[in-house]
């Protein structure tokens, strides 16, 4: 019965079924991550922009990709396990990136004489600011939205073992 | 078990957001705290001297405008010769500033030149320079700290005995019981304090004879260098050894150090 609606579906319905869902994961995407990916990308605007972020622009824009990248397939994925799945490595590897990126929760920036910081010869000035009390909050609240995403992933497979159907809008 | 995954999804997100606000306004705060000009003030350096103790001092005052309690103020200064040895090093801390408080302190580097110069003779003649590393730490609304040093700032130091030479007397006056001679000594003071002290003299004749001892003051303000021979008076012990030529032992004698040093020989007549 499943397979004669499946074949009346035309390219309309299709288009009908997937368009909110790349709709959804493009607005997704740029909130969560693509308006900063924007901004780093465009000169003017990044240059002022990525001053203020002590951590290298490359590391910054790698883990922004990722981060949108797992936004996207977890809203074009929406309805599956492999939302909960995915959000859940997405957790885990902004752990672990952050944790990397920040040195552990302490960032150090050394200010050498240049044309732009005229200090005298042979001086030089650290700046570093220790925020392992922000990361551990982060680390926690990480830890618990993998909990979340586990438990939601068991309630889905629980639900599915008594309704077993594959979502319609998946091809 | 819906409710409870919804109700800890509502938790996380709620304090997720919290934790931004917080770090947000923390960070806002403590930039506009620091970016005001009035955060934290150091209103100049002070240098005092007495009792052969150098003391620098640097009133530090903090105005917490921001949101949060500023904790673990602390102001750190480290005082290195050209070759990285320490000098001297010092810390003042100020435990707690609330918000919309202001709390002042004069943080202190006191320096013995006694020990110093015992300890580093070339600081008396050769003008040199000192390295300073400062360092501000504090932790703002209990959970950021931050550190800001500043290493290898640059202090010149003027020897107080720069390019001491001792030069050839004028000849000796002899009055029967007493000698006068008038030392010739080259020598600037490029500190930031008057040298004062005594010209000690040993006197022999030519024939290694010890004659007599005497001595004459020597003044030699800041910044300037000895004016004109240091008249130095000698009793002789025995007159009838004095032959008119010979030879002086100089010794220079420093309270404010508590040592002599020894300028040399040379000979008079």
């Amino acid at each position: 019965m499943a397979d004669v609606k499946e074949k009346e579906r035309t390219a309309k319905d299709w288009i009908k079924i997937l368009l909110p869902k790349i709709l959804r994961a493009a607005v997704w995407g740029f909130i969560m991550g693509g308006e900063m990916l924007i901004l780093i990308y465009i000169a003017e605007a990044g240059g002022p922009f990525l001053k203020l972020i002590p951590i290298e622009q490359e590391s910054l824009s790698y883990l922004l990709v990722v981060f949108v990248g797992f936004e996207v397939a977890i809203q074009l994925l929406y309805g599956t396990i492999f939302q909960y799945a995915l959000s859940i490595t997405r957790a885990l590897i902004s752990m672990i990136a952050l944790v990397f990126m920040t040195n552990g929760g302490i960032i150090s920036i050394t200010l050498q004489r240049s044309q732009e910081i005229p200090i005298p010869l042979g001086m030089s000035i650290i700046f570093a600011i220790d925020f392992k009390a922000i990361l551990g909050a982060w680390l926690l609240l990480s830890s618990l939205s993998i909990v979340k995403n586990l438990l939601q992933a068991i309630e889905f497979l629980s639900e599915k073992e008594e309704e077993p159907a594959i979502p319609p809008e998946i091809p | 078990m819906r409710q409870s995954i919804r109700g800890l999804g509502w938790a996380i997100t709620i304090s997720t957001l919290l934790l931004f606000v917080f770090l947000i306004t923390a960070v806002y705060s403590v930039f506009q705290t620091l970016a005001s000009g009035q955060g934290i003030g150091l209103d100049g350096l002070r240098i005092n001297f007495s009792d052969n103790r150098l003391v620098l001092s640097i009133p530090v005052t903090v105005n917490n405008t921001g949101y949060y309690d500023i904790t673990d103020f602390e102001i750190t200064t480290m005082l290195r010769d050209s070759d990285g040895r320490t000098l001297s090093s010092s810390s003042s801390t100020i435990k707690e500033i609330k918000k919309r408080s202001t709390e002042s302190r004069s943080h202190n580097l006191s320096l013995s030149l006694t020990d110093i110069f015992s300890n580093l003779s070339y600081l008396l003649s050769r003008d040199t320079e000192f390295r300073i590393d400062f360092s501000v730490k504090f932790r703002y609304a209990y959970a950021l700290g931050f550190n800001l040093a500043m290493t290898n700032m640059s202090v010149p130091w003027g020897a107080p005995l720069y390019g001491l030479a001792l030069k050839e007397p004028g000849l000796p006056k002899f009055n029967g019981t007493h000698l006068t001679i008038d030392v010739i000594i080259e020598v600037e003071n490029h500190s930031f304090f008057d040298v004062n002290g005594n010209l000690n003299l040993k006197i022999y004749n030519e024939d290694d004879v010890y004659i007599g001892s005497g001595r004459g003051a020597v003044n030699i303000p800041r910044g300037s260098r000895l004016s004109g021979p240091v008249e130095t008076v000698i009793q002789v012990t025995n007159p009838l050894d004095f032959t008119g030529e010979g030879y002086l032992e100089v010794y220079l004698e420093l309270p404010m150090f508590a040592q002599s040093f020894e300028l040399g020989r040379v000979n008079y007549g």
